[in-house]
């Protein structure tokens, strides 16, 4: 059976807790291949969708389709497809590491004949080297992380999802982990992963933003930073209270936010004129005014705050 | 193959952890050695205390017979009722005789005497069963008063109506508390060790997080459950097997029945245990709120529901009623009737079938709600 070129689609998926709901009619398609991020803040409802469509918690309302199978009555098919990592890491801990390999190639299971090739192919991937032997609770995080990344993958999963992977990871041990979902994703894995770095967004083919349990845009991240507002950059002396002066006017000129010493606004119409009186009578020297493309974050917080308008 | 995996892992991860690994055996060696040799309901050598203020043959006989039948010991000598008060309020006796100054000259006159006895009722359970030794020593030190009496006036006796019983205890012809304690220790240590470990063992993963996982991959809660049961199942059957030798060959507790049917009805027993645990692990997500279910719904029955200590036919009617849905009840009969008894599934067949179908209620009930209890 050829695979199916949409992997991930969901339409008007809800989840409900209560009176609280969690993820809020939420629709869209993921094709096959693609690294699909799922960025937004804690609480957001990104790990309820995950877990959703991994089968874990049923869905209170919508539809949902994974790797061609229906969401609900086809669970245990799509269970047999699917990777999942937690941000929990989902390993155990007072197993060794070749242990927690095992663990997993049988439980999902992978045939016997195959088992021992694809363990060794998970020690190399996750380079444990000598440490395969060791109680996975006193292995580093970056280490324990790709272990965990490897475990999900023992039965070639066509879809993985990965919920917050890189949590408390160094910088080095996430970069070498997202090699690995490029190379996954090039050899046709279709890869879903939450995360709240913007620089880890940066990194996917596609992302939707999420917020309150609603998805408020989705795109690459390229169409969604050109979709924004164009933003102004201002280089001036004394920059902490420039920065405090031109916050009490965002009102008139726009939303501000420091990017290292230089300040970013999103403009409102005619704001320029304003801004630079204001910086004038506080005795801020304009060093420099120009415009910008907006980062991700840029986007993310303009998407945010004309949410709540 | 997917019960596979669960099953060697739990393995491993019983074994990695050491100090419930050492406390599953030492544990029910620990509980039976106390509860045999601590925990007696046989009352020897009570702390007994004397007033004696007659002073004469006649008393010191009487306090001679107190002291002979070895249940009560004579430890003090008083002159005078201060000293009692004294001896009674810190705990050193259980029991005072008081004999006045005209006990003898009474008896000698063929009258009626009175003589008090005090008991400690802070210790109401010793204190009963010493008041009762001490009726039985009096009464019949009183009915020999009467013989020798009727002798001496030169009356024979032939007309007098006389009962003696001969006792016979069967079972336990000793009456040894040890042979009456094991069963129900082996009941407790079993119950406790078994829901305790099957319920802690699935919350960890809740509380790990590693259920999530569990439920992302394709296994049924069926080869979970099964998977991570079986072996407690032979854990607890070793700590069976622990109990069943210390018992036997440490303790001397003949095994008058079928041995094979004992460790029959121990596995039935144990699945009954599990499930409590596993009934534990489905309405709790902590490891802690899990142990205070398991306690109160597996270990307490156990110890106070189940004949162990407490007669139930003493209890009220509606505890009673309580009773027979516990386990250990039944395998408490089962070990009694087996050790001792030397019966066979003839008469214990109806508490064989209980905890046949207790255990497969608890086993498919939490199987069934397993996977709708995760969030």
């Amino acid at each position: 059976m050829p695979l199916p070129e949409i992997s991930v689609e969901v339409s008007n998926l809800t989840r409900k807790f209560g009176d609280f709901i969690a993820v809020d009619d939420i629709s869209f398609k993921v094709k096959r291949g693609e690294v699909f991020g799922f960025l937004g803040p804690n609480g957001a409802g990104k790990s309820t969708t995950i877990r959703m469509l991994c089968g874990i918690i049923p869905p209170t309302g919508g539809t949902g389709r994974v790797g061609g199978y229906s969401l609900g009555e086809e669970n245990m098919k799509i269970k047999s497809i699917i990777g999942y990592m937690s941000q929990k890491f989902s390993l155990y801990d007072d197993l060794t590491a070749l242990e927690n390999l095992d663990f997993f190639s049988g439980i999902y299971p992978v045939p016997r004949n195959l088992r021992q090739n694809r363990i060794e192919e998970a020690l190399e991937i996750s380079r444990l080297g000598s440490r395969q032997d060791d109680i996975t609770a006193t292995l580093p995080v970056g280490l324990k992380q790709r272990l965990a990344l490897v475990c999900s993958l023992m039965h070639r999963p066509e879809v993985l999802f990965l919920d917050e992977p890189t949590a408390g990871v160094d910088p080095i041990s996430r970069r070498e982990f997202w090699e690995l979902i490029y190379r996954l994703s090039e050899s046709g894995v279709t890869v879903f992963v939450t995360t709240h770095y913007m620089d880890e967004a940066e990194h996917c083919d596609r992302i939707a933003l999420i917020n309150a349990g609603k998805l408020i845009t989705i795109g690459s991240p390229k169409q969604l930073k050109s979709n924004g507002q164009k933003i102004l950059e201002i280089d001036c002396s004394n920059w902490q209270s420039a920065f405090e002066i031109l916050r009490k006017s965002e009102g008139v000129i726009g939303e501000c936010s420091l990017f290292g010493t230089k300040i970013h606004i999103m403009p409102k119409p005619y704001a320029e004129t304003e801004i630079v009186k204001l910086l004038s009578s506080a005795g801020c020297d304009l060093i420099s005014k120009r415009e910008v493309m907006p980062s991700l974050e840029d986007v993310f917080v303009s998407f945010l705050s004309r949410g709540t308008e | 193959m997917r019960f596979a995996a669960i099953f060697i892992k739990e393995a491993i991860l019983i074994t990695r952890d050491k100090r419930t690994l050492f406390l599953t055996v030492v544990f029910p060696v620990f509980m039976l050695l106390l509860y045999s040799y601590g925990v007696t309901y046989d009352i020897k050598n009570t702390s007994t205390a004397i007033l004696d203020y007659s002073g004469t043959p006649a008393s010191r006989d009487l306090i001679q017979k107190l002291n002979a039948a070895g249940y009560l010991t004579v430890n003090y000598n008083v002159t005078n009722y201060e000293e009692i008060y004294e001896l009674l309020i810190t705990g050193r006796v259980i029991l005072a005789f008081i004999i006045p100054p005209d006990f003898e000259e009474q008896i000698n006159a063929g009258r009626k005497t009175q003589i008090q006895v005090i008991a400690n009722g802070s210790d109401a359970n010793t204190a009963n069963v010493a008041l009762g030794y001490q009726a039985a020593i009096i009464s019949s030190y009183g009915a020999e008063l009467v013989r020798k009496n009727l002798a001496l006036n030169g009356l024979v006796q032939p007309s007098i109506p006389n009962i003696q019983e001969r006792t016979r205890v069967w079972y336990n012809p000793e009456m040894k508390s040890t042979f009456f304690v094991a069963p129900g220790v082996m009941a407790v240590v079993v119950m406790l060790l078994g829901s305790l470990l099957t319920a802690t063992s699935i919350v960890k993963e809740k509380e790990s997080g590693t259920i999530e996982m569990l439920i992302s991959t394709p296994i049924k809660s069926l080869e979970l459950i099964a998977g991570k049961m079986a072996p407690y199942i032979i854990v607890s059957f070793i700590d069976v097997l622990i109990v069943i030798v210390v018992a036997s060959l440490g303790l001397g507790v003949p095994i008058k029945g079928n041995l094979f049917l004992l460790l029959a009805g121990s596995l039935l027993y144990l699945v009954c245990a599990l499930g409590i645990g596993l009934f534990a692990s489905t309405i709790t997500t902590t490891v802690s709120s899990a142990q205070v279910v398991v306690v109160f719904a597996g270990l307490l029955p156990s110890i106070l529901l189940s004949g162990f200590i407490f007669p139930i036919e003493s209890m009220p009617a509606f505890v009673q009623a309580i009773t027979y849905i516990v386990p250990a009840k039944y395998f408490i009969a089962i070990l009694r009737g087996i050790f001792l008894k030397g019966i066979g599934l003839n008469i214990l067949w109806p508490q064989f079938l209980f905890l046949l179908v207790f255990g497969l209620m608890m086993l498919l009930l939490p199987a069934s709600k397993f996977n709708k209890r995760i969030d």
